[in-house]
């Protein structure tokens, strides 16, 4: 089907003179006027480029702040942490390989990363228990956003998500948007530990093909 | 390519999806410099990571986040962030003379484990330089050093493991041996067995050996006493 994400990159790419790739999360979060991708941003950021810097948090700060924040609820630590990751960002982005993944997946596993170690630092899991549970999953995603590019991506998730078994479901959500490691998961759903890491992986597999991910 | 390939993707998944703890992550990675297969698991298990993470609405940071941000640069160096020592150039001779005394074993290293969260990045920028060699030798106190440098960007780093530590009124100083001469570099600190990268700031030159002392806290423009280890980078 033709979304407004595909045809979004395929005008990119044909700008930059180049086919599009499978990875189309490059171009995502890009606003179309723009012709630097997340990628080019880093590499200047890398050389100390302030003004990189700032179009790069301009771009994705509100992202990185979406994903923190529902990991985390509170939004004074989102913030911290949303600061932590910009300025692991400016630290590290020399260390940045686009041979490993592309520009957006690497911000947002900074993201989500540092969430996740808030958390764990902070929580114990049986606090978060089941915060987000199975039942959560079907509202995970309903969310109302002007964004079209947003909610086109919510759909496709939504979709993906779909596609899992229930079990997998709960697995990618809980360990995704939860925060829970292998351990906490197996405690909390009362499963072998060797269970849950078949789940999470099938459903993770599950998922890359549906959202036709290809490195 | 180490294990089965399920194993591979169950650790890949796992690490996309954030189920990990920060010591499996660090396995995983170091692990995924020398397996081709986790990588590319590594690699499409993150891009499927970032389409759920992009699927959350977004929230606008509080415009003074920014500010506090910028403000934040000027005490965050990019790359390594290791205290800078003097870099002035001295004669002394006794770097040389005990560089030739030190027993050396240099070795080639197979593979290379970096830390992932200690700042890598200009580490990772010589490591993956096309010309990058190494060389590794061994503290007789305790511990391995090794060297990376490559010539065609000028720059070195050291990877040290293991080393003791040291009390807060003594550090470990790099030196880069120049023609018999000691030129201070960076000091660092090790705690017991920690991994620790340091890139040497200055330019390399071809034929410089990298030695390390035990020098006062701040460091010392001239080496006090004669190095734990040298390793030649030729």
């Amino acid at each position: 089907m033709s979304s407004p994400v595909i045809s979004l990159a395929a005008r990119r790419s044909a700008r930059a003179g180049h086919p599009a790739s499978g990875d189309r999360l490059e171009h995502m979060s890009l606003p179309s006027e723009s012709e630097r991708t997340v990628e080019d941003l880093l590499r200047d950021v890398a050389s100390g480029d302030r003004a990189a810097f700032g179009e790069m948090y301009d771009r994705l700060s509100s992202r990185v702040l979406g994903l923190v924040t529902r990991l985390l609820r509170d939004r004074a630590q989102s913030e911290e942490v949303t600061q932590e990751v910009f300025l692991e960002i400016w630290q590290g982005a020399g260390a940045f390989d686009r041979a490993r993944g592309s520009a957006i997946s690497w911000v947002l596993t900074i993201a989500h990363r540092r969430a996740v170690d808030r958390i764990r630092a902070s929580q114990k899991s049986h606090e978060r228990d089941l915060r987000i549970g199975i039942r959560d999953v079907e509202r995970e995603f309903d969310s109302v956003t002007e964004s079209v590019e947003i909610r086109v991506e919510n759909e496709r998730v939504k979709r993906a998500m779909s596609r899992l078994t229930p079990l997998q479901r709960e697995a990618v959500v809980l360990a995704y948007y939860g925060g829970y490691s292998h351990s906490e998961m197996a405690q909390i759903l009362s499963i072998p530990l060797g269970t849950v890491k078949t789940r999470l992986r099938d459903g993770m597999i599950r998922l890359r093909d549906e959202l036709g991910v290809t490195s | 390519m180490t294990g089965p390939r399920d194993d591979d993707s169950i650790r890949a998944a796992a690490y996309a999806a954030g189920a990990l703890s920060p010591e499996e992550r660090r396995e995983v990675e170091a692990d995924a410099r020398r397996s081709p297969g986790l990588a590319a698991e590594l690699r499409e298990f993150g891009e499927t990571a970032a389409v759920l993470g992009l699927a959350v609405p977004p929230v606008t940071p509080d415009a003074a986040l920014r500010d506090k941000l910028f403000a934040a640069l000027d005490e965050t160096p990019q790359g390594a962030t290791v205290t800078r020592g003097p870099w002035t150039r001295r004669l002394v001779g006794v770097v040389v003379a005990s560089a030739a005394a030190v027993i050396v074993g240099v070795l080639a290293v197979g593979t290379l484990v970096l830390p992932q969260f200690a700042p890598v990045s200009d580490v990772d920028r010589i490591v993956a330089a096309a010309d990058a060699d190494r060389a590794t030798a061994d503290v007789e106190a305790g511990g391995t050093v090794t060297a990376v440098w490559s010539a065609s960007l000028d720059r070195a780093a050291i990877l040290v493991e293991g080393l003791a530590e040291l009390p807060s009124d003594e550090t470990y100083q790099l030196w880069l041996i120049r023609d018999g001469e000691p030129l201070p570099s960076e000091t660092f600190s090790s705690r017991d067995g920690d991994l620790v990268s340091v890139v040497l700031a200055g330019e390399m030159e071809p034929g410089d050996a990298i030695g390390i002392t035990v020098e006062p806290a701040g460091g010392s423009e001239v080496p006090s006493a004669a190095p734990i280890v040298v390793v030649p980078t030729a």
